[in-house]
């Protein structure tokens, strides 16, 4: 059982940093491959609509990620302690209006595709993070 | 990892070859040059994601954006493909069956 922790700046240029090393840690953990490709594909997913959350609502917090190694499971928490928004999305971040709503659309897609079981969960003292859980199959 | 953007010229087509990670981080660089691409007059566009080692939903958004762009100059937006893990991504999204998905290039800009 593993316990790792990052806080990166909250930038795009960061993402593929996390993707990378959360591969290496499932990759240490025995995961087929086919499963460390849908992992790092969950995570970036977490970590991009993070983010952009954070560039929308001007906040400088850390993106912060835990990786927790279980026996039966691996559960990632991807997010941030910035105050949740009350304005309209902010759409400057290089994808236009309708791309960015579809985008949310097949993001969550994605993330309810590749893991076992994805769930927003809010901060203590505001913030939202998605907590990610892999389920790991039973040892023959 | 920089995002590869090579442009070319299949007859008609203007054939996009991309290398490297689309995410969050590179998807505004392919913007760009899809955008570019129609404002120069190129409606009918392959983009070929064969070198193409991750791909998020920003990337997905950027393709979607494109595609609405060339449909509004009457024009048409392929893609080449053949990676499993790249194709798993177009499957969960429904994107399948929006996007014409080719094996070659030759296919993409033959269709």
């Amino acid at each position: 059982m593993a316990r790792v922790e990052m806080a990166i700046p909250s930038r795009p240029a960061y993402v593929r940093l996390v993707r990378l090393a959360l591969a290496s840690l499932a990759r240490s953990s025995g995961l087929p491959e086919e499963a460390i490709e849908d992992l790092k594909t969950a995570v970036g997913e977490a970590c991009a609509n993070a983010v952009l959350m954070t560039s929308e609502a001007g906040g400088d917090d850390p993106l912060r990620v835990r990786w927790n190694d279980e026996p039966e499971r691996i559960v990632v928490e991807v997010g941030e302690r910035v105050p949740e928004r009350e304005t309209a999305v902010d759409t400057s971040n290089g994808v236009d209006s309708s791309g960015f709503d579809t985008r949310l659309v097949m993001s969550a897609a994605l993330l309810d595709t590749l893991v076992d079981q994805c769930e927003m969960v809010r901060y203590q003292g505001g913030g939202l993070y998605a907590r990610l859980t892999l389920d790991l199959p039973a040892p023959v | 990892m920089e995002l590869g953007i090579d442009v070319g010229k299949v007859g008609s087509h203007a054939v996009v070859d991309v290398k490297g990670e689309i995410d969050v981080y590179t998807a505004p660089k392919l913007r760009e040059k899809l955008i570019e691409l129609v404002s120069e007059g190129s409606s009918d566009i392959v983009v070929n994601l064969e070198g193409v080692d991750f791909l998020d939903s920003t990337g997905l958004g950027v393709l979607v954006g494109a595609l609405k762009r060339v449909k509004a100059h009457e024009g048409s937006l392929s893609l080449v493909c053949t990676q499993d893990k790249i194709l798993k991504i177009f499957k969960i999204t429904g994107l399948t069956k929006v996007f014409p998905i080719h094996d070659t290039v030759e296919d993409a800009a033959g269709s």
